[in-house]
């Protein structure tokens, strides 16, 4: 298991879906490892939380 | 971690939502979700909650997976480099000197990094392809309009396309497989393209492209991509060189005049209110569709008809699949890039986007797969293009490359120099 665990992130989506399905390793067991690395690695993301919108923006309707 | 422990308990008690239960996934700031904000990598959308959730996502959801946040990408969508004004830079896990391609940059580090499984990016020209290549993962376009667009970020009505980048081209299959279909808010794929991904490749016919992308090609690129080949004939496929049609430069040309036109149509309210909330690049580029008569603009979707047309009827009637290199450069450094350097900038910019942007043009599915390494050090991928809908042609192509050569399994450099060290450090 411990294994399984330091090796998750070098897995493929495929693979770590396996992984859950077969109950060897958890949802929150994997996103503690992504968490970890997004924590280090915050450059890469933007913030998801904001202000109220006031202009209103095309989108794509299909 | 919310939505991981309801997954874990629900799955306790039997249940399981789907393919990718339980996956940890980002995706290109572009996807709106309801009260939450995606900024598009850009200053003006820095603080305004999406009104409605985009379909990719709602199917995502519903297959199990997980979203833990938006990933930086270049302003608006707007260049192929990777740079954005606005945000930190974005590093290739490759070579922190080199540029992560974009514009869904975010999306090709964070994969590429194993920071998450899977990410959505958007190709309008090769925005999916070019990240995907350039950190040495799987990217796909799918055929124009297969995947819905619904509540996502416009850049070009007629171009933008929804695609996956993954590390093995089985994810990429698995995630189409939830996303392809009707929109509806929620219809499924007829296809499951995992499925199919183990099929043969005897008597698959792929082309070799004699003209346009096989020109202005670096020779290490070359030399590697035309490796790939061997790997596809051994495996059973027959290699054919094909003459690439003049219309194909053509649409090279147009690309960007219909880009422009209609990205131009979606900024100019901000444009006129909020010009200074642009970053210089971004902004130039934009004013550059104000200036495109809109003659020129029809002429131009017209001629995507003609093109086409032609593609069809002297290159995918005589092979099922063209094989050609994806970024015909190896992966440019930060400074090569820089807006400041003049005409060379250009002509970076070109060659970025020089063999994707035709395929969006024509709005057929292409996928790229990385296929080795320059000399120095840095991935580099092929692209195979296929008739329209041919997903999962492409897709048992690229997973038996992958197969046969488990390049997927390269951990990126400074990922592999950062472990070291922390090991180092540790002791």
């Amino acid at each position: 298991m411990q294994k399984i665990s330091d090796e998750l992130h070098n897995l493929s989506l495929c693979e770590v879906a396996d992984l859950i399905k077969t109950k060897q390793v958890s949802a929150v067991e994997t996103c503690k490892r992504v968490s970890n690395k997004l924590t280090r690695l915050i450059p890469f993301t933007t913030p998801s939380y904001g202000k109220i919108a006031t202009v209103q923006w095309p989108v794509h309707f299909g | 971690m919310a939505r991981a422990l309801w997954l874990d308990r629900i799955q306790s008690a039997g249940e399981v939502l789907g393919s990718l239960h339980g996956v940890p996934m980002a995706h290109k700031d572009m996807y709106y979700r309801t009260g939450r904000v995606s900024a598009c990598g850009s200053r003006i959308r820095s603080n305004e909650p999406a009104r409605g959730t985009a379909t990719v996502l709602r199917k995502l959801d519903a297959a199990g997976g997980i979203d833990v946040g938006g990933l930086a990408m270049v302003e608006f969508a707007m260049g192929p480099h990777g740079f954005n004004a606005h945000l930190p830079r974005c590093l290739n896990p490759w070579g922190h000197d080199r540029v992560p391609c974009g514009s869904s940059s975010g999306s090709g580090v964070a994969v590429a990094s194993r920071m998450v499984y899977a990410s959505l990016g958007s190709d309008t020209g090769g925005s999916v392809r070019c990240p995907a290549a350039a950190n040495g993962i799987v990217g796909l376009l799918p055929t124009n309009e297969l995947v819905s667009r619904r509540g996502t970020m416009p850049m070009s009505w007629s171009l933008d396309c929804v695609g996956p980048l993954t590390r093995t081209v089985r994810d990429a299959a698995r995630i189409l497989t939830e996303i392809a279909g009707p929109d509806a808010n929620g219809g499924s794929a007829s296809i499951n393209y995992e499925h199919e991904i183990d099929g043969p490749l005897a008597g698959i016919r792929v082309g070799v492209a004699e003209g346009y992308f096989d020109e202005d090609l670096d020779p290490d690129v070359n030399k590697v991509v035309t490796g790939s080949l061997e790997v596809l004939r051994q495996s059973g496929a027959n290699i054919i060189p094909v003459k690439i049609p003049r219309s194909v430069s053509i649409a090279s040309d147009l690309h960007p005049l219909v880009m422009k036109a209609e990205g131009s149509a979606n900024h100019k309210p901000w444009k006129r209110e909020r010009g200074d909330e642009y970053s210089a690049e971004v902004g130039k580029r934009l004013e550059a569709g104000f200036f495109i008569p809109a003659s020129d603009y029809i002429n131009a979707l017209q001629f995507r008809v003609f093109a086409l047309d032609d593609f069809l009827e002297t290159v995918l009637s005589k092979v099922d699949v063209l094989h050609t290199p994806l970024l015909p450069i190896p992966t440019p450094t930060l400074e090569q890039t820089a807006y400041s350097s003049g005409p060379n900038y250009l002509k970076m910019v070109v060659a970025l986007t020089r063999n994707t942007k035709v395929i969006n043009f024509l709005g057929l599915p292409a996928l790229s797969v990385t296929c080795g390494y320059t000399s120095d050090g840095m991935p580099t991928s092929f692209q195979l293009v296929g008739r329209p809908f041919s997903e999962s042609l492409l897709l048992r192509l690229g997973h038996r490359y992958q197969m046969e050569t488990k390049l997927y399994r390269e951990i990126p450099r400074e990922l592999r120099r950062t472990s070291t060290q922390a090991s180092v450090a540790a002791e």
